[in-house]
């Protein structure tokens, strides 16, 4: 039974364990764990007690604390903290140091949360099971011959294991709410827009969003409410006022309308996910709210859309790593061409090649129109659908994905296979909606299974109310 | 829409893009990419006449702000990750080839 970040701090706060002991105890859980796992790629353990100490030193002072005061948290390897690498786990940025903090660190920093390092993902986060990770192999706690999903396996797998109680992931396309199903534990996307980028390393900047990772969903809340907010550092960070996303916890389900995806109800989905969601769908009931049927007629244009999209969007972005400022460079180079292309080509693996190369293709000459604008026009059409759709309903319920936790090494030579993983989760970033996966059972293998609420935009306070009725429900001896 | 891939569609885009490949890589690479096009060329199925394309979904205009000058960080700062620097400047290697 994982500690949840309420029970956590009602001890830190009661005096019965200090926030260096904490910190001992994941630091320990990691040494004893993480050889296994993989789950860090670097660990900040004298820096983190260091920090646990001087929160000691206030509380015992009896000085105002921050939310998350003495409070450990795992890092996802694209996010700066000032004098720590980051490295994408990417070959690329392997010596770099963060000059600067994330927004998202700072505001951490400012609520008394301890880092304990960073954690493993696919490279530069383009993929869906940390296998693309150039610098560590990260296995499943939950299941030991499996992936973690991704591409913030890492940071899932920490969460799960027990070596921290809080993470931060990024999705781009998945990459928080599928490892959180594939690992047991909560994932939230948040609207895009509603946690700052900056300092977030840039894959698709039009997808990409920072989430919080925890063991139940009053912790992820209590994360978000941390992280959220307007930054003019992040010119597409949202300006409203951010609202408090613990609000609707505990409150009664009557009268929600929650919608079905008849579109999601696919060939390949797992026998027992669907079972899952016949479940969580009586449970519903049975609480009094309604459950319809909606349609979001463009599912299966979605995952196209996204490659197109996000690649030409990571083509741009990663043309910054060019052996110039903050990357390696190859060595035995003749000339400045032969830089570009020589550290480039050693920096970058195989996967982040690929996408660069179909990115690079959809925004050329002759094939722009065809493929990048036609994708973006496809985009209108799924927030369309999404739109209509929360006029039936005031959240949408899915599973996360299709199957659960896949073998190491099972889609790793077939790119569109590993890109389908992602099926039930892409269209939230495309649309920008927020949406949350939870855990919800585990399979026949003992495999955790991930069921996901989508909300429309700024809607993540209800959708956090009805993901934690959910989550208690499955988490209930039945 | 998509042509065939070929290895020299697969060396021409990789040029754009600065990188290259090892002749060994490039048949898995022929072929993974044709997969991939294959598969995304799905979306000219749909008729996109008349919709308005989606860059970004912020809702927002896009805000401005005063020029200031606000300082982040310096130069020695911001040369901690160059790869070769001197006197406050990224060094590169020569444009032109150098001999021997």
């Amino acid at each position: 039974m994982l500690s949840t970040l309420g029970s956590i701090r009602e001890k830190l706060g009661s005096g019965e364990i200090s926030s260096e002991e904490l910190v001992q105890n994941c630091l320990n859980t990691i040494q004893g764990q993480d050889e296994k796992i993989g789950a860090f790629l670097q660990v900040h353990g004298e820096k983190a007690l260091e920090s646990a100490r001087e929160i000691d030193r206030r509380r015992q002072q009896g000085e105002a604390m921050g939310a998350l005061a003495g409070i450990p948290i795992a890092i996802k390897d694209n996010i700066n903290i000032e004098g720590f690498h980051t490295t994408c786990a990417s070959r690329m940025l392997e010596n770099f140091i963060s000059p600067y903090d994330a927004t998202v660190i700072q505001k951490l920093k400012a609520a008394g949360a301890i880092f304990l390092g960073k954690t493993n993902m696919d490279e530069f986060a383009m993929g869906s099971s940390t296998e693309h990770s150039a610098l560590r192999k990260t296995v499943n706690p939950c299941a030991p011959s499996c992936v973690p999903g991704g591409s913030s396996g890492g940071s899932t797998a920490a969460v799960a294991a027990g070596m921290a109680p809080l993470a931060l992931g990024s999705s781009t396309g998945g990459s928080i709410r599928q490892p959180a199903a594939f690992c047991g534990v909560v994932g939230l996307k948040p609207t895009y827009g509603r946690v700052s980028r900056y300092g977030l390393v840039a894959f698709g900047s039009s997808l990409d969003q920072i989430g919080p990772i925890a063991s139940d969903v009053p912790g992820c809340a209590e994360l978000l409410q941390v992280i959220a907010g307007h930054d003019p550092f992040d010119s597409t960070s949202a300006p409203n006022p951010v609202e408090d996303f613990s609000a609707w916890l505990g409150q009664p389900l009557k009268g929600l309308r929650i919608g079905l995806v008849s579109e999601f109800e696919t060939e390949g989905l797992q026998p027992e996910i669907q079972a899952a969601l016949t479940r969580a769908t009586a449970f519903l009931k049975a609480q009094g709210a309604e459950c319809v049927t909606i349609q979001l007629p463009h599912t299966e244009y979605a995952i196209p859309t996204y490659y197109l999209i996000a690649t030409a969007e990571a083509s741009s972005n990663l043309a910054r790593f060019d052996g110039v400022r903050y990357t390696k460079r190859a060595e035995g180079i003749r000339n400045l061409q032969e830089m570009y292309t020589q550290s480039r080509n050693q920096g970058f693996g195989m996967e982040v090649k690929r996408r660069i190369l179909l990115g690079t293709y959809c925004l050329s000459s002759g094939y722009y129109e065809g493929y990048y604008l036609n994708a973006q026009r496809v985009r209108t059409k799924i927030i369309e659908d999404y739109q209509q759709a929360f006029q039936k309903c005031d959240l949408i319920l899915a599973p996360t994905t299709p199957t659960s936790a896949f073998e190491i090494g099972e889609k790793t030579q077939d790119p569109v296979a590993m890109y389908l993983s992602d099926i039930f989760t892409v269209p939230a970033n495309l649309a920008g909606i927020p949406a949350i996966s939870f855990p919800s059972g585990k399979d026949q293998k003992n495999r955790p299974i991930g069921l996901q609420l989508m909300a429309p935009f700024f809607g993540e306070a209800k959708m956090l109310g009805v993901a934690d009725h959910l989550h208690r429900h499955f988490a209930a001896p039945s | 829409m998509s042509t065939e891939i070929t290895r020299d569609t697969v060396r021409h885009y990789a040029k754009l893009a600065q990188l290259s490949f090892e002749e060994h890589e490039l048949d898995t690479f022929v072929s993974q990419f044709s997969a991939i096009l294959n598969y995304v060329e799905k979306i000219s199925e749909l008729d996109l006449s008349g919709i308005e394309a989606t860059a970004q979904v912020f809702p927002w205009d896009t805000p401005f702000r005063e020029d200031e000058i606000a300082p982040r960080f310096d130069q020695d700062k911001a040369l901690i990750n160059a790869p070769d620097a001197e006197s406050g400047h990224f060094l590169v290697p020569k444009v032109i080839d150098v001999k021997g």
